[in-house]
């Protein structure tokens, strides 16, 4: 039986990450999370994925925008230089809804770009885009 | 420094140059356009040899500019007391000398350096003086009352010329620091936006989260405090990002093109039903023409006057939606009608108003900011808007888009 997919959730926001966790579970949806809380190490464990054999690539990366030590564009901009960081699936995750925001993660190559929910019943929708990008990869 | 000696102009041609001077004055904006203007003027008007522009520097005069047949005494400053630009603006009057080296009031030393043997010393508005215009001849010369009376129009025109340089140079820094607190506050406006979004969302996802916690074992009466915390933090954040699109629209435009309006209510119909979390209602368009609009303003015009019909649809009957756009000559007239509870006349102007709200808070949620939008992009279009309406017989909202053409050329 192959293992659960693989989400790493890039985010300094404990809150949110419970909410994630809970409605995932309640979802009943088969992934291990593992979360980075800054940019900076986000992006080198990535890039250490991608150099190491075999590689190792999340199944999908929820990152944040606003995020310590590195924002979240920038993780973006430089895993999409790194060699096979292309074909790492992104989607931002974020509290921001600015058309500016969007265009420019868009811009980096992302599997798409989601507000935060601002209200609990946002949330098991949010799950079930969750599950088909996961289910669209495989 | 150029020319050579020029005979006077006669009096009508005089008049006439002073009044193309005058022009040319009340154009300047910088001090050098007066200056430019005014040393040229001063010689020409009554045929001298040279003339000066001199400026009061506290207890100097400033020798600012010339126009002569050989150097004078540009760039150089003089005490006022030992200068005969300086007699001329304490005493208030213009000075006539045919022969310098006889008059006690001309430092002689300086004028022995030049050509000058006989000169006119103007004071500019002599009441309190900016400054002077002198002209001077390289032969014995008695400088006549007609121009006398030339130069003493030409620096009262010099005078208003240099009190308008100076507002105008007060104008330009008040705009720039204008824009500048503008800018900062538009900055400061998008952080408080953003950084308070964050917070927000974390008491009102948190606040739900124990409030649907059967086993939490909160008392009836704290589950309802929970629940007004809830409602308190989401119209805080329906306040913060209404407050951040009004600013938004302050500054973001996108620029005119002709548009197939069907497409443009499509949108902002499905934007506005998503954000009321119902279906698509269905809407009457007619057959609309095609307009040059900015579009993403017009898509957030509709969108906001759909939603409004949307959360203030009657309780007891389907939501019936209609848009039509007629031409009316030099601008389009839009009218998105509905069928909703209605806005008592009392209202009629202040919906468009930044803040106002008009039903209960507990009925329905929203920050009031919606039309306030609108009608800031509307205005910022050249337009207006308006409605009519009466309480329980829903509402007609108008609004005119002034007939523009693209500024891009557009296939399609």
């Amino acid at each position: 039986m192959p293992a659960d997919p693989e989400i790493l959730v890039v985010d300094d926001n404990q809150a949110d990450l419970d909410l994630l966790l809970l409605f995932a579970a309640e979802a009943g949806l088969h992934v291990r999370f593992r979360n980075i809380s800054n940019g900076a190490d986000a992006l080198h464990d990535l890039l250490t994925g991608l150099g190491a054999s075999p590689r190792r690539v999340p199944d999908l990366v929820l990152l944040d925008l606003g995020l310590p030590r590195l924002p979240g564009l920038e993780v973006l901009r430089l895993l999409r230089q790194a060699r096979g960081g292309d074909g790492v699936p992104v989607v931002v995750l974020s509290t921001s809804a600015r058309d500016e925001d969007q265009q420019r993660a868009r811009a980096l190559g992302i599997l798409d770009y989601w507000t935060k929910p601002r209200d609990l019943e946002e949330y098991p929708l949010m799950i079930e885009r969750m599950a088909t990008k996961l289910a669209q990869r495989h | 420094m150029e020319g050579s000696t020029s005979s006077p102009p006669t009096p009508r041609a005089g008049i006439e140059r002073l009044l193309d001077v005058v022009q040319e004055l009340s154009a300047a904006k910088r001090l050098e356009d007066v200056q430019a203007i005014v040393r040229v003027a001063a010689r020409a008007l009554v045929g001298a040899d040279g003339a000066t522009f001199v400026l009061r520097d506290h207890d100097y005069c400033y020798y600012v500019d010339e126009d002569a047949i050989g150097p004078l005494w540009k760039g150089r400053r003089f005490p006022s007391s030992v200068c005969i630009a300086g007699w001329a603006m304490e005493h208030q009057q213009a000075v006539v000398i045919d022969d310098v080296f006889a008059d006690p009031r001309i430092p002689q030393s300086v004028y022995r350096e030049t050509f000058v043997k006989s000169m006119t010393m103007t004071p500019i508005r002599p009441a309190s003086a900016l400054g002077a215009i002198g002209t001077y001849w390289a032969t014995p010369h008695r400088a006549s009352q007609s121009d006398l009376r030339l130069l003493a129009a030409l620096a009262n025109t010099t005078a208003v010329a240099l009190e308008n340089v100076r507002l105008y140079g007060e104008l330009s820094a008040r705009l720039d620091q204008l824009q500048r607190v503008n800018d900062e506050l538009e900055r400061f406006t998008w952080v408080t936006f953003h950084d308070l979004q964050e917070p927000l969302r974390m008491i009102a996802t948190h606040s739900q989260l124990v409030n649907r916690d059967e086993h939490s074992g909160l008392s009836e009466r704290q589950n309802r405090s929970l629940r007004h915390v809830h409602e308190g933090v989401r119209r805080a954040q329906a306040l913060t990002r209404g407050f951040a699109e009004y600013v938004e629209v302050l500054s973001k435009r996108t620029a005119p093109r002709e548009v197939d309006l069907r497409p443009v209510v499509c949108s902002a119909l499905e934007q506005a039903a998503a954000q009321q979390g119902v279906p698509i209602p269905t809407i009457e368009l007619g057959d609309p023409p095609r307009v040059v609009v900015d579009p993403l303003g017009l898509v957030r015009v509709l969108g906001h006057l759909f939603a409004n019909a949307i959360k203030f649809r009657h309780p007891e009957r389907p939501l019936e939606l209609a848009v039509s756009v007629t031409d009316g000559g030099a601008r389009w007239h839009f009218t998105v009608r509905d069928n909703g509870i209605g806005i008592d006349a009392t209202y009629h102007r202040r919906i468009f108003a930044f803040f106002e709200r008009l039903h209960p808070q507990d009925e329905f949620v929203g920050a009031g900011l919606g039309l306030a939008v609108c009608r800031k992009i509307i205005e910022g279009w050249g337009g207006a808007i308006g409605v009519r309406s009466e309480p329980g017989a829903g509402s007609e909202f108008h609004f005119t888009v002034p007939k523009l053409t693209a500024e891009a050329p557009h296939a399609g």
